[in-house]
This record gives C-alpha cells, structure tokens and sequence, in this order.
C-alpha cells in the first residue's frame, strides 16, 4: 500500500481511517490518503469497489463507521461553499419543468440566502459559464429534450457557477459521447490550472493515464493512492480488477 | 356470557365473520405477497379506492330488483365492484404509458377520482334510496360483523381459486418476481402473467372490502407480506408465514372485537372488527420488523454498535502503539479518534481494566500485554483489507470479528507468497 | 340591505342564470352595495372552493413533482386520527363540538393536524430509512394502521362510525364565514412558505444529492411539504373532506402538465384551472337542484368536474393531446413542432 508523503502545504483533501458499513456489509474499509492542491484525482475500481460512497462519505451525506476528514485543513462545515459536488446523472429526474438556464442558476443558491433573488448579473455569470461549455444557446432548452452529453455539460456548468476549490464528480462520463468527454476534459484541466483540485470516479482504464495526474485505486479497501506512474501500475490494477484488469491493461498497452 | 374458541366457528352468528375474514385474510396476503414483491403494494390502496364506485352503481342499479338481504345482491356488488377496479387498474396503465404520467400521481390521480365519482353516485342514492345508502356505506370501513353464511362460500370459493392460481402458476410467478428478462428468453408469456397478478390483485381487494372497507383495505396486502419478509427465506416461506399471519389476524381480529368489551360489562361498547384485523396485522408486523432476531431493527443496531465500539477499542490500541513511547494523553485520543471526552474515558477505563494499558507520567502507556495485542491487530486490520479487496468473491465474512483462525492463517500465506513474488 | 342570509338569490337559477346572478352579486360587492355577512351559502362554497384551488396550487404541483402523492394519501388518511383525538382529548376542556364554528376549536384542529402530520410522516421516514422497509409498503403499512386506530377509537367513544364518513366527504352545505377565515389562512400560509423558500424547493426536488451536498435538508422540506398538506387538509375537512381534497392536489398539475413545460405556468395554471372547474361545480350544483330536483355531493361533483376536465385535456392538448395526434396524423399537411 502506498502510501502518500506528506506535502509543504496543506493537502487539498486528507482522509483518515475512513470506513463505512451499510449494515452489516463493509463497504469501504480504513481508507487513508492525502491528495495536495491542483491535481486531477481519478478514483478507480471495479464495481463494488465503494467510489460513490467514497465521495458521499466524505461529503457526510452517507453515514461513516469512523474516519476523520480535512478539505483543506478544516473540516467540511467550514468549506462547504467551495466544494462542488456533481452527482451521477441517473440520480436526478430528467423530466422536471426546468430549463438549463435554471439548472445552471443553482450553482449560485450556496450564496444566496432566503430573500435574494436572481438577478440580472447572476443570469449574465450564468450565460458566460454556459458559453465555456458550449450550451449556451441551449439556456432557454427544457432538460428533458437534452441528450446525455449535453446533460453532462449542464452539470459541469453548473459546478463551475459554484466557483469552488475542491470538485467532486460521480461517473461524469458515462453515456456521454466521446466529442463531449474530449471537451469536458479540456474544460476540467483548465480548472487544474486555475489550481483547483478535482476528483472523478471512472471507470474506463484506457483514458486514465491521459486524464489524470493522480489515481486513487479502491476495492472495498484502499490498493494504492498516488501519481500515475507510482500506482496505475499493472499489478495494482490486476489486484484491483482481477485478470480481467490485466487483459485491458495489456490491451492498452498494444496501442501505446 | 363468554365465548371459547371453538364457539366463534360454530355459533350461527360468529361463525360467518369469523371465516369470512380468515378466508379474506389469507387471500389477501397471498396476493399481497404478490404485490409486495413486485413493490406495487400502493396498487391495493389504488384498487380498494376504484371499486367504491362499482358497489355505488351495482347498489343503485339493482336496488329495484333485490331486496337488501338477499344473496344476488352480494354477488352483484361484488361483480361491479371487481369491473369497476378492473377498469380503474386500466386507466392507471393507460397515464402511465401513454401520458407518461409518474406512478404515485397515476395511482393518486384514479384513486381520488373514481372514489369521487363513487361518493356522487353514492349521495345520489341518499336521497332516493336511504337504505340502500347504508349498504353501500358499510363498504367504506367494512363491517365484518353483519356478514351471513354465504358470506363464507363466497370468499371460500375465492380464497380456493387464489389458492389455485398461485399453486399452479408458481414457476411463472417466481419468474416474474426475480427475472423477467430469463423468462422472456424462455418464451413463457410474461404478458400473461402480469395480467394474472393484477386479475388476482382485484379480485383480492374485492373480496377484502366487505370486511376491512376500502379505506384500509391495503393494509391487509401489506401487513401480512411484510411481517413474513423479516423471517422467510424463500418465496414458498413467503406465502406461507403471510397466509398464516394474515389467518392469524382475521381470527384475533374478530375474537378481540367480540371478547374485549365482554371485559367491560355494563358499558355498551363496540370494536369494529375491520379496523381490528388490520390494526393486530401491523402490530404483529411492527413486532417482527423491529425484534425478529436476522433483520430486526433492535438486533441491526445493536451489532453495528458492538462492531463501533469494538473498532474504537482496536483503532485506540492502534493509535497509542503508534505515538512515540507507546504514550498518549485521553485528549489526543478524543482528537485523533472524533469522539466526545465521555467515550474516550469509557474505552480508556475498558483498556485498563483489561490490563492493556497503564498509567505513566499521566499519560496511557501500552503495557507488553497491550503492545502485543496492538501488533495483532495491526496484522489483523491488513489482513482484513487483504480479505476485501482480493477475495472479494467469498462473501462468508462480514465483519473481521468473524474471520476463523484458519482463515487467518491462509490470509497470512496468501501475504508472503504476494509480497515475495512483488519482491522479485 | 339585502336579505342575503333568508333569501338564498341562487334558488331556481339553472347552469347560466347562476353566472349572471353571481356577476351582478360580484358588482355588487365591489362597489360596496353587498357586505361580506351577506354572501349566501353558494358564495361562500365558491370562496372556499377558490381559497382550496390557491392553496394546493404551489403544494400540487410540488407533491406530483417530488412523487410524493401517495404520502399525501397517507396524510389525508391520518389527519382523521387527528381530527378524532383533537376532538375526544380536548372537548372537555373546552367544551366544544365537532361542528361548532368557533376558531378556537379550529385552532385545536389546526395543532392536532400538525401533530399527525409530523407523526405520519415521521412513522414513514422511520421504516423507510432506518427500519429499510421498501418506501411503498412502508407509506402503506403507516397510514392504513393510524387510520384504524383512528376508526376504533371513533367507534368507541362515539358508537358512531359516521363522523368518519362525514370528514371523508365534506358536508360543503354547512359552510360559513368561518370556515373562510381557515381557508383564507392557509392559503397564506402556503403561499408565503413557498414563494420564500422556492429556490429551495427547486433545488430539492430537481437534484436532492446536489442540494444536501450545498448543505440544504432535504429532509427539512419533506417535513415542510407535509406540514402543510395536512394543514390544507384541515382547511378543506368541512369543503370536501380529507380524501377528496387529494383531487386538488393531484388533478391540476397534471392538468397544466398537458399545456406548459415552464414551472411558473404550471403553477399558475393549477390555479386557474381547477378555479374554472369550482364555478362549473357550484353552478352545476345549483342546477341539478333546480331542474331535476335532486341535491347531489358538491365534493363527488367537484372530483368527477375535474376528471373530466383531465379527460379533455388527454383528449384535445396541444401537445400530446389523443385527439390532436390522431388529427395530425390524418391531415396531409405535416404539422412540425
């Protein structure tokens, strides 16, 4: 198990001792790792392996058995309104009367209290992040007329409203064609640059090495967290995924 | 006058109520099992409601030619109010598929109007026809009580022919129930036998409501299903602890509401048996949600606190033998650990008296009995995460509580042999 | 002055001539000829019935949203317990009975409502959540148990199972001011709850992972939601009954679903449409009254008012209509949207 040396500044995410049991059933067991600031973090593992959970318990939306959580440095009380948490797609109900501009719109409610409405400059920060995800002559569009790429982009416009430091993303590209996946990417290493620190469960092994700088490897238990290089390893990934892991693995290599 | 067991068989008046009911009951969690299963159970409430206003209008139309105590008549509700929920289960599937309507606002939707239509039809009847209004008041809550002998071979009869249906349809009900998909590959009509659960759903809900009413009539389908979930453990378990809970609850049903005012002599007061039946059925169900020794709720929560205080004590043990000098304060602890002063003390006090720990300088100092047991638990927490994350096909263990010896061991040869391949 | 209170001026209207004796009423009371005592029993059902179609609007559409319909169901189930123990607990203390008008005991009413509200609702979060019963037989088992209860212990203190029958279907004939002020009140209530905290609502139902992970409840406002459909389901008690009252609650988003995509047409429209369908009703009342001499249910009317109205909209909507589909299809010309 590799483990994480610890860095100068304060790490954008540190998780100690973290498990969760749903009942009886381990779920996730003694987790530990730290992740500094402006990484691109991969959280990968076959299925099963915990990663939703992983990120619904840091973000205390899931009951956790023991674990101590920092987002940079305190706790998530403090941070929340810089974290941004993009759920999967197939959690939300597709068919609400809402347009994108209202979706989008959403990513401001963590600012904004009972009595202050939507104003005139939120729509035009709203217009300009849809324009950075190229919908945005779909802000006045139904989401139910959406496709799943299209929908994903909405989601990401909506996380980037938020302004946030540390992002969470479940499963951002799955059921989403590749021209969108390649533009999403690019739109999420340009947060890397702006020092953001994000992390993404996923779960196709041929793109890990180009999408991320850091891999977080699960299975129920933590098999390695780390640079590319040090963990996304072929013995780790055949310890996580199996023999079936290895066969992608050495597939991925034949096209290197 | 007291009234034995055997009596509410035979005397002429109990008789009919009493195996009416049980006959009603263990229909109805046949079905509801049915339903249950395929997590529709809110489709009984749906039914129960749509075929008020089939009793309205049977009532209304043939209260010309049938006096009111006669036996045509209660075939003649019975058969409107079967169409009448038949035809409400047909709207519902026509919102939701064509409409494309939510499930719970298609259901609502039926339930809220056919009842309406059947309270119109109903207050029409007030005025023309008063007694008859009464008739079909006693649809609403039930009123077990007032039913006759023939009572009895009607829901006998139904209660034969559900039986019937479940016994010869079991392969294609289990099928139904578990995978639809191997059974469309098989061939076998799936079509058909939706069609089925929903016929014996209807005819369930209406057989049901002379007893417990409309309004609680889902309960019945419920109730029953629910409590034979926390102990069976297969689908022929399943129809037999509901049909025996729910036999169980038509009887204590019609036994409490007769015997329990016999308590109170002097006072004339009255239970309803149909809110009896149904208020025994969740009761029992409550019991075993909560206390059935798998599932219970009591038994969840206990092993998950004996599991959390456990690892507490393990992670304790961990994290002094990891400080320097095997020393911490108890306020480390509560830091290192997130946990309040008063939890700390008391897993402190437990290490103590175990003789793991002792005090030194005003700190916790590991004892050589407690640096032992830290070692082990060190090799047994990453045997543990070795357990999850490469055998995860073998689902025996879940808590590293329960892991044998043997195991361990094999655990622990699976470790060398690993790390001395990695170390080639 | 007019005799409003002796001299009902709808008797022997049929269908039409009650609109043109209700819009010369309507000029009347604004230019200040009729007063508030004034108004006949058909105005006041009317009011109410608009006061209902105003309250539900925002929570209808929120509840058919948030596919919490069936807890709804529930809801309008166990606020008979409510109503029940309000009655049998506190009438000795305060001597009053299950159709006095004071507002005293609609207060009391008001408070059992939300006690059974928050009891029902925290029932079928606790089985569903803690207990992980499935959510449909957890909603079921609750509400069908509470409202046993609530039967038994109609029967044993009152030996008489009709005051459940009467707060299931209304009696609207016995209205009167009173019964406004509640009407009124709720309605407020409502609209004040939802327009404040819309925003919130929103974001709940739309993407509830996304709202608990900016630190919103989504728990808070189930309750909320809950708490007031009981409180309209007390408001409507003595107008409908508490079972028909799910109509308004059900019937008008799925109405203005038919006719618009945008949230605020939606609700807007589950305003205006079940208002049209309250005139129709009270109108209709009048008439079989007069014409055929038969008083029929003002609350099964409303709900049968409504189906059909949902029945034509299926039938000849713009968008998805049977009807205008099939038209489509038949004309030569393509019809693009």
């Amino acid at each position: 198990m590799a483990k994480v040396m610890a860095q100068l500044e304060t790490p954008a995410l540190s998780v100690h001792h973290l498990s969760v049991y749903y009942d009886d059933t381990p779920v996730l067991w003694d987790i530990n790792f730290e992740v500094p600031v402006g990484n691109i973090v991969g959280i990968i593992g076959p299925n099963g392996a915990g990663k939703s959970t992983l990120i619904k318990s840091i973000l205390q939306m899931t009951d956790c058995l023991s674990g101590k959580i920092s987002f940079l440095g305190t706790t998530l009380k403090r941070k929340r309104k810089k974290i941004a948490y993009v759920p999967q797609r197939s959690t939300v109900d597709w068919d609400f009367p809402i347009s994108v501009l209202e979706v989008v719109l959403m990513g401001l409610y963590p600012q904004k209290n009972f009595f202050s409405w939507i104003g005139d400059q939120d729509k035009k920060k709203a217009y300009q992040v849809l324009e950075s995800v190229g919908m945005r002559s779909f802000a006045d569009r139904q989401i139910s007329q959406l496709s799943g790429g299209q929908q994903q982009r909405v989601f990401l416009a909506r996380a980037l409203l938020q302004d946030a430091d540390i992002y969470f993303m479940d499963e951002p590209f799955a059921g989403v064609d590749i021209a969108t996946e390649h533009s999403l990417m690019l739109t999420i290493k340009g947060l890397k640059e702006k020092k953001k620190t994000l992390f993404i469960v996923h779960h196709d092994l041929n793109t890990v090495r180009s999408y991320f700088d850091w891999v977080v490897l699960l299975n129920k238990g933590l098999i390695g967290c780390g640079p590319i290089e040090e963990v996304f390893t072929e013995e780790n990934i055949t310890r996580a995924y199996g023999k079936e892991g290895k066969t992608l693995f050495d597939v991925n290599k034949l096209f290197k | 006058m007291s009234f034995d067991l055997i009596s509410f068989f035979t005397d002429p008046v109990l008789r009919a109520p009493t195996l009416g009911s049980i006959f009603m009951c263990i229909s109805s969690s046949l079905v509801g099992v049915l339903v249950f299963l395929r997590k529709r159970s809110l489709l009984g409430e749906a039914l129960s409601h749509t075929s008020y206003p089939g009793v309205a209008l049977a009532v209304s139309t043939f209260a010309a030619f049938f006096s009111p105590s006669s036996d045509g008549f209660v075939f003649a509700i019975l058969f409107f109010a079967f169409l009448s929920s038949v035809l409400g289960l047909l709207c519902i599937d026509f919102l939701k598929k064509r409409f494309r309507v939510y499930d719970d606002a298609a259901l609502t939707f039926v339930l809220s109007s056919f009842f309406g239509i059947g309270v119109l039809l109903a207050s029409r009847l007030q005025t023309t026809h008063a007694v008859w209004y009464k008739q079909v008041q006693t649809f609403l809550y039930g009123q077990a009580a007032t039913m006759r002998d023939v009572h009895i071979f009607i829901y006998l009869a139904l209660f034969i022919f559900i039986l019937l249906a479940v016994l010869i349809l079991y392969k294609n009900i289990q099928m139904l129930i578990f995978d639809q998909n191997y059974m469309r590959s098989l061939g076998v009509q799936v079509r058909y036998t939706e069609m089925l659960f929903v016929f014996l759903t209807c005819l369930a809900v209406v057989v049901g409501i002379r007893s417990v009413g409309v309004v609680m009539m889902a309960g019945m389908l419920i109730a029953p299903a629910l409590t034979a979930r926390c102990i069976a453990k297969s689908l022929k378990q399943m129809f037999l602890f509901a049909a025996l809970f729910g036999g169980v609850s038509g009887f204590l049903g019609n036994y409490l509401s007769v015997s329990v005012p016999e308590l109170f002599p002097g006072t004339r007061f009255v239970l309803p048996t149909g809110p009896m039946i149904l208020i025994i059925a969740s009761v029992l169900c409550f019991a075993f949600l909560i206390f059935s020794p798998p599932n219970g709720l009591l038994w969840k929560k206990l092993s998950r606190k004996k599991i959390k205080s456990k690892i507490l004590l393990d992670e304790t043990l961990k994290f002094i033998y990891s400080r320097p000098g095997k020393l911490a304060s108890i306020f480390q602890i509560k830091e290192e650990l997130s946990i309040s002063f008063l939890r700390a003390y008391f897993i402190l006090w437990i290490l103590f008296t175990k003789r793991f720990l002792m005090l030194k300088n005003g700190s916790c100092c590991l004892t050589k009995r407690g640096s032992k047991k830290a070692i082990d638990i060190f090799k047994c927490h990453r045997l543990w995460g070795l357990y999850l994350i490469d055998f995860e096909n073998d689902c025996r263990y879940s808590s590293l509580y329960d892991l044998t010896p043997e195991l361990l061991k094999d655990l622990q040869e699976f470790e060398h042999v690993k790390y001395n391949h990695g170390e080639k | 002055m007019m005799l409003g209170l002796h001299l009902n001026p709808y008797k022997n209207c049929d269908f039409f001539e009650f609109f043109s004796v209700l819009s010369t009423r309507v000029l009347g009371l604004i230019t200040g000829q009729i007063g508030l005592a004034d108004l006949v029993s058909d105005e006041i059902q009317l009011l109410v019935l608009l006061g209902l179609c105003f309250s539900s609007a925002f929570l209808g559409v929120f509840l058919v949203l948030k596919r919490m319909t069936m807890m709804a169901n529930a809801i309008c189930h166990t606020i008979l317990l409510g109503i029940v123990l309000a009655v049998l607990v506190l009438s000795p203390f305060f001597n009053f009975q299950a159709s006095s008008n004071s507002i005293l005991s609609m207060k009391i009413l008001l408070m059992s409502s939300l006690c059974t509200a928050l009891l029902t609702t925290f029932l079928m979060e606790f089985f569903k959540q803690t207990v992980k019963v499935q959510e449909d037989a957890s909603i079921g088992i609750v509400f069908t148990f509470l409202f046993a209860v609530g039967v038994v212990l109609v029967t044993l203190f009152t030996k008489n199972i009709h005051i459940g029958t009467e707060a299931i279907m209304g009696n609207i004939d016995a209205l009167d001011v009173d019964d406004l002020q509640i009407v009124l009140f709720v309605s407020l209530m409502n609209f004040s709850f939802f327009t404040v905290f819309y925003k919130r609502f929103t974001s709940v139902t739309f993407d509830p992972l996304f709202s608990s992970s900016i630190g919103i409840s989504v728990s808070f406002y189930n309750y909320m939601i809950m708490v007031l459909t009981s409180a309209t389901c007390i408001a409507a008690f003595r107008a409908v009954g508490v079972l028909l009252v799910l109509m308004f609650f059900v019937a008008p988003p799925l109405m203005s679903r038919m006719l618009t995509n945008n949230l605020r047409s939606i609700i807007c429209l589950s305003f205006i449409l079940p208002a049209i369908g309250s005139f129709i009703t009270i109108s209709l009342s009048r008439h079989f009254l007069t014409v055929y001499q038969v008083p029929i249910s003002t609350s099964g009317l409303l709900v049968t008012v409504f189906f059909v109205m949902y029945l034509l909209l299926l039938l000849l909507s713009p968008k998805n209509g049977l009807f205008t589909n099939f038209l489509a299809k038949s004309l030569p010309i393509k019809v693009i949207d």
